[in-house]
């Protein structure tokens, strides 16, 4: 069975492009699964690693890029924090799940889809 | 407060990899202040051992809690069920929860999930600084403020060693020469005149040279 | 006094303004045409794809579901009647009263308005009324839309043209001759580059050429959208072409233009026209029986006073009083809704919540669309209901009974998305006052339409199990007062944003502080005397400024802010003024910083001088026989990337001004895109008509300016032109944002885009609006302006404002907002310092912080670095995340 993905999405940005990408005809496979956060931000370390724990083997992030977040350094919060948990799985040498952070503006579909082709 | 920093995780790795189950126990005094060792960092902490073990494939289980402070008997005393269920404490507080946690429960291995820093400030977000070297003998009426003792990297007493250039430390750029701060705040204060007294040596018997001290407060005790 | 009003449209601009009446507690009837809201937003049309991305300035945004959701939540609301596919038969206007009769799908009724508001947008022009396009005659002629169509499904990926021509103004400009109309469209520049720029994402090979008059890149965001096609090697053909043929054999368009003083025939795969604005034969039909002619409403643009409304009673807003594109029509939405908005009496409801404690689940089937059914019953034994229309008001019903009947406290919704929905929802358990919590399962966009119909089922179990399992852990909204309210305004900057704002808001009993920093107000327009559009500046700003200190209100000068702190409905403010420090406390603070002048590379000399010159010093004129007016000198060159909006308006009432006050004058225009957009376009065809001489030179390629004895000579590029020889010449300064905007976004907490103008929070959509509550952009400060736009906008802003204090006094149902469990909470300012907003607070004695839940925006940042976990995020609380994870990352259901 193909590894689980988790996508946790922004409410305020990459909500919106995950909405318009049906538009695109891109269609997802079923091992991936979306979730929405009201600001990536509000994601900590620790979520990042339970999602780990309970067997996602990917865990995405998709943010907004840097000057452009409805919470001005949420994206950017995010970001470090993801940074952190990818030390942490280094550190303790867990190979077998990634955890990665996007940042994208609202609506760009393209960089989107080269994400999602990416899995 | 005191300021502390979570150990390498492999370090703690080894301390717990003989046992089966742990006990994670926050602090919610200094370290959740600093960042370190509250209800958040030790679930944290709970989570990544897991993770680890279960990639491991060893049995590995967690109950992680967080008391008040774990410097005071009663917090202590009030996870002893938690702590019966485990094979072993991993505190995430100061050097001062761990050695307390391990005299109240003298039957269990408790171990420091962190490196106890220094008595420090909180300078800005994510960023602590040393201000204190608890010696005993507080001398900052005579400094203006500024404590030679620690924050000079000699612990020198009489004015700056050679080392002091442009205002810096010489064992480190980063560092601030503690007696340009005391020369430049006695100025402002319009007190040079403290700077040319001479401190004698300092008593450092009142420092932990003296041995572990203790603290007493008659008036309340009963 | 509640009032009703007619809208006539509920396309972004109708519902907006819908929006507005009634939150001020006004009687609305909103009614559409077409059967859906959103107008030309409104991407789920099938007649007209995608067109959202036509009309969005700054992004490639789906309109459709934001408009969705805002009619959701008018129709959630008792106060209005949204009426779609319905049409007015008769409208009659008696005495101020506006006597209507309406045929509604289900029952016609009949109504009398105290006012009506006309928001119908414009119809795309049809192509085929100009036959020399062959538009409807050869499949290779398509408009912008169809092409958008083609490139979104992927059909002109398997049959790629080589050549691809974008002809401009079609239907627009026509200068009173012939099909079309005479403005200039405003949006269709920016739209057919948008339409290259994914044209060439997707075919980077293909040749275009763009055959236009002036490119009118009068956005923001557009300057960059050109630079990209003239990288992608887009050829840009300034021309009116003569005419297309048919290649005999492949039927394939040939254009005709003229090159060089010479016709050439160049063969294209396609052909793309860029539709203009046309209006709809049924608006047309109702103005003439309020005895208002089409020629009246092309001509209409209003007072600087009264810029919306016709005659008493009767508003024009959005494209439909002046073809614009997405972000002007949502400040023209405000502006015009505006004179109906006063402040409430600061009344606390006393509103007794209900909360239930069942969990249900709606289902929608999105007009039959999604497979629902199959899902019931499945997941979980919860009472749940099947809807099939979000926008049917008796579908609405239908969930509104469902809670009540159920008692449900908490539910999932799983249909569309949630941006659609959310609001909607919310309103309507508030409209029954039920404290609600939903969560929205997004089986539309992001489930059938994303996973396809085999996977679909088993998905969507899983995606509604997890929001069952988040669900349980979220907490209901509370009943949320704001204590500590003051009711004064300030507004930063007095220049004619600052200015008009404050006369506004003052109009309406709003207390209004004015703090400038320079020793006058009016800013850049303070000596402006030649009229500019139609107003003698220094007049105008004279007698705002003398009505404001009869109102009483605080005009500081020369002073300037330094500290801000507190929250919404009660910021502090320190302000600076002669050294001494002045306490204020504002409920709102308007930013109207304006911007600054850019004089280019250029100086200024006794006979070279700048547009404020010119305008502040009338005498000027009649010294000089000819004189000439340089566009551009500050925009659109290295030192100012973008166009400033509003010096090509400026120079053609200059131009205007001279030639009607002296005939005998030579007056020439030196230009590269002459912005006339919308109906300035009737200024430039007045110049011309006047014999004002307009010559053109290359984008970046200014002419070069010599000084020969005590003339100035203008070298001009084109053969055909000698060169010229002028007593002035006038440069056009552009404006660049203002250096203080940066202090300023630092002080508030709020953005800078790309250029270091104040980022709203939607470019496009918001209205002035910053996602920080409380704080508000007026003017140019959030981009280039001209002096009606200024005004439109200010008025939009003082509109925002009391919306916001009316929300302000009364008590909400917060349903978003983090919350400080106190026993946990260590009070080590962690959540102090994260919040973007600066919402908490440790509150001094008692050692704990605490979360103003009016303020908070609900983001959870410092739910999530709490070290002690004491904060509690309540529409996401960690142990819901992890519920959610465990379903989803789980075996079989």
């Amino acid at each position: 069975m193909a590894a689980k993905v988790l996508i946790y999405q922004c409410s305020y940005c990459s909500y919106l492009t995950f909405d318009l990408l049906s538009q695109y005809k891109v269609s997802l496979q079923d091992n991936i699964f979306l979730t929405d956060l009201p600001c990536t931000g509000t994601i900590s370390v620790n979520m990042l690693l339970e999602a780990v724990e309970n067997g996602f083997e990917k865990v995405l992030v998709l943010g907004g890029t840097g000057n452009d977040c409805r919470f001005l350094k949420g994206s950017q919060r995010a970001q470090k924090r993801v940074e952190e948990a990818v030390k942490i799985l280094r550190e303790i040498g867990y190979d077998k799940a990634s955890i990665a952070f996007y940042g994208l503006k609202p609506g760009d579909v393209d960089s989107l889809k080269n994400i999602l082709n990416t899995i | 407060m005191i300021v502390a920093e979570r150990k390498p995780i492999e370090e703690i790795i080894k301390m717990v990899e003989k046992h089966e189950s742990i006990l994670v126990l926050g602090c919610g005094g200094c370290v959740t202040v600093c960042l370190a060792g509250g209800e958040k960092e030790a679930e944290q902490l709970a989570t990544t051992l897991r993770l680890y073990f279960q990639k491991e494939n060893k049995p590995f289980k967690t109950i992680t809690t967080t008391i008040t402070r774990q410097c005071d008997p009663e917090y202590v005393k009030s996870v002893a069920e938690e702590v019966a269920k485990v094979d072993a404490v991993l505190s995430t507080a100061c050097g001062v929860g761990v050695q307390f946690m391990a005299e109240n429960y003298p039957g269990k291995w408790v171990y420091p999930a962190l490196n106890t820093k220094f008595a420090g400030a909180n300078l800005e977000l994510g960023v602590w600084g040393e201000r204190c070297g608890l010696c005993g003998e507080c001398i900052l009426h005579l400094t203006g403020g500024v404590c030679p003792v620690i924050r000079c990297s000699k612990s020198l007493l009489n004015g700056p060693c050679g080392g002091s250039q442009n205002g810096k430390c010489e064992v480190s750029s980063e560092i601030d020469c503690a007696w340009q701060l005391i020369y430049d705040r006695l100025k402002s204060l319009n007190s040079l005149d403290l700077i040319l007294k001479i401190q004698p040596p300092k008593d450092w018997s009142k420092a932990r040279d003296g041995g572990p001290r203790k603290v007493v407060k008659e008036e309340v005790r009963l | 006094m509640t009032k009703s009003y007619l809208v006539i449209g509920a396309g972004a601009v109708g519902l907006q303004i819908a929006q507005d009446l009634k939150e001020n507690g006004h009687e609305v009837w909103l009614v559409e045409e077409s059967t859906m809201p959103g107008g030309k937003f409104n991407s789920q049309k099938p007649l007209e794809p995608g067109i959202n991305l036509a009309y969005f300035s700054g992004t490639y945004h789906p309109g459709d579901y934001l408009f969705t959701s805002k009619a959701v939540s008018l129709m959630a609301s008792k106060r209005v009647k949204v009426l779609y596919g319905s049409k007015i038969s008769v409208i009659k206007e008696e005495e101020g009263k506006f006597y209507t009769e309406i045929i509604a799908p289900k029952e016609n009724y009949t109504k009398v308005f105290d006012g009506v508001y006309f928001t119908p947008g414009f119809i795309p022009f049809n192509p085929e009324e100009k036959a020399e396009y062959l538009y409807g005659i050869n499949n290779f002629v398509l408009t912008g839309l169809e092409l958008e169509n083609l490139l979104k499904t992927g059909e002109l990926k398997k049959n790629p043209p080589e050549k691809v021509a974008f002809i401009q103004c079609v239907g627009s400009r026509n200068n009173g001759i012939g099909p079309g109309k005479p403005y200039c469209s405003g949006f269709c520049c920016l739209y057919s580059l948008k339409e290259i720029d994914l044209l060439k994402k997707v075919l980077p090979d293909t040749i275009v050429k763009v055959f236009y008059l002036d490119l009118r890149l009068y956005n923001k965001g557009a300057e960059k959208l050109y630079q990209k096609a003239v990288e992608n090697n887009v050829s840009f053909i300034r021309n009116m072409i003569s005419a297309i043929k048919e290649e005999p054999k492949s039927y394939k368009p040939i254009i005709r233009y003229l090159n060089n003083g010479r016709f050439k025939d160049e063969l294209f795969d396609l052909v793309v026209l860029a539709q203009g604005a046309e209006l709809s034969p049924n608006i047309k039909t109702l103005l003439a029986r309020l005895n208002i002619t089409e020629n009246e409403l092309l001509e209409f643009y209003g007072t600087p006073e009264n810029p919306h409304q016709i005659r008493p009673g009767i508003y024009f807003a959005g494209s439909f009083l002046n073809p614009m594109d997405g972000a002007d029509s949502m400040v023209s939405a405000g502006a015009a809704a505006f004179p109906q908005i006063n402040l409430k009496e600061s009344v606390q409801s006393t509103m007794e919540i209900k909360y239930f404690t069942n969990t249900g689940i709606i289902f929608c089937n999105c007009r039959g669309s999604l497979p629902v059914d199959e899902l019931k019953g499945t997941v979980a034994d919860l009472p749940s209901i099947t809807i099939s229309d979000c926008l049917n008001e008796d579908e609405l019903g239908k969930v509104r009974s469902f809670l009540l009947d159920n008692q449900i406290g908490k539910a999932v919704f799983a249909g569309c998305s949630k941006i659609k929905i959310m609001p909607g929802l919310e309103k309507l358990a508030y409209e029954e006052s039920i404290g609600a919590r939903f969560e929205v399962v997004n089986l539309k966009e992001q489930g059938y339409s994303l996973y396809g119909k085999e996977k679909f089922k088993a998905i969507a179990q899983k995606l509604l199990a997890g929001a069952l399992a988040r669900l349980k852990f979220s907490t209901t909204p509370a009943l949320k007062v704001k204590n500590d309210i003051t009711f004064d305004v300030v507004i930063i900057g007095g220049g004619l944003a600052g200015l008009k704002a404050a006369e506004a808001l003052t109009e309406k009993g709003v207390s209004v502080t004015v703090v400038e920093k320079q020793d006058s107000f009016g800013g850049k327009h303070k000596n402006k005397v030649i009229p500019l559009e139609g107003i003698n500046l220094k007049e105008f700003i004279e007698k705002i400024v003398l009505k404001l200190e009869n109102r009483g209100a605080l005009l500081l000068k020369n002073a300037e802010i330094v500290e801000v702190s507190g929250a919404p409905g009660n910021y502090q403010l320190i302000i600076e003024r002669f050294g001494k420090r002045l306490n204020i406390n504002a409920a709102a603070v308007i930013l109207a910083t304006g911007t600054q002048n850019s004089y280019g590379h250029y100086r200024k000399t006794s006979q070279i001088i700048f547009q404020e010159d010119l305008f502040s010093s009338a005498d000027l004129l009649s010294q000089c026989d000819s004189i000439g007016f340089l566009q551009c000198a500050g925009s659109r060159n290295d030192l100012n990337p973008i166009c400033s909006r509003n010096c090509c308006v400026s120079s053609l009432d200059a131009a205007i001004y001279v030639k009607e006050k002296f005939p005998e004058k030579d007056v020439f225009i030196f230009h590269q895109d002459i912005m006339a957009y919308g109906k300035y376009e009737y200024k430039y065809l007045k110049a011309r008509e006047l014999g004002i001489k307009f010559v053109v030179y290359n984008r970046g390629q200014y002419p070069e300016i010599k000084s020969i004895g005590g003339k100035i000579q203008v070298v001009t590029n084109e053969n055909y032109l000698d060169d010229v020889v002028l007593d002035l010449l006038v440069l056009a300064e552009g404006a660049v944002p203002n250096k203080e905007n940066e202090k300023l976004a630092e002080l508030f907490r709020v953005g800078l885009d790309e250029f270091g103008f104040l980022r709203e929070s939607h470019q496009d959509i918001s209205g002035g609006y910053f996602p920080k509550w409380g704080v508000f952009v007026a003017g140019e400060a959030q981009g280039p302006k001209t002096v009606r736009e200024i005004l439109s906008s200010a008025q939009n802003t003082a509109k925002n404002v009391l919306t916001y204090l009316n929300q302000l006094q009364n008590s909400q149902l917060k349903v978003n907002y983090s919350e400080v469990i106190e026993e946990k909470c260590a009070a080590c300012l962690t959540c102090v310092r994260v919040c973007p907003y600066s919402v908490p607070v440790v509150i001094n004695g008692k050692n704990v912080a605490y979360i103003d839940p009016i303020s908070c925006q609900g983001c959870g940042i410092c739910a999530s670095e709490c070290p002690n976990k004491a904060i509690v995020q309540n529409n996401r609380p960690h142990q819901g995340v992890l519920a959610e994870i465990r379903v989803l990352a789980g075996e079989g259901k």
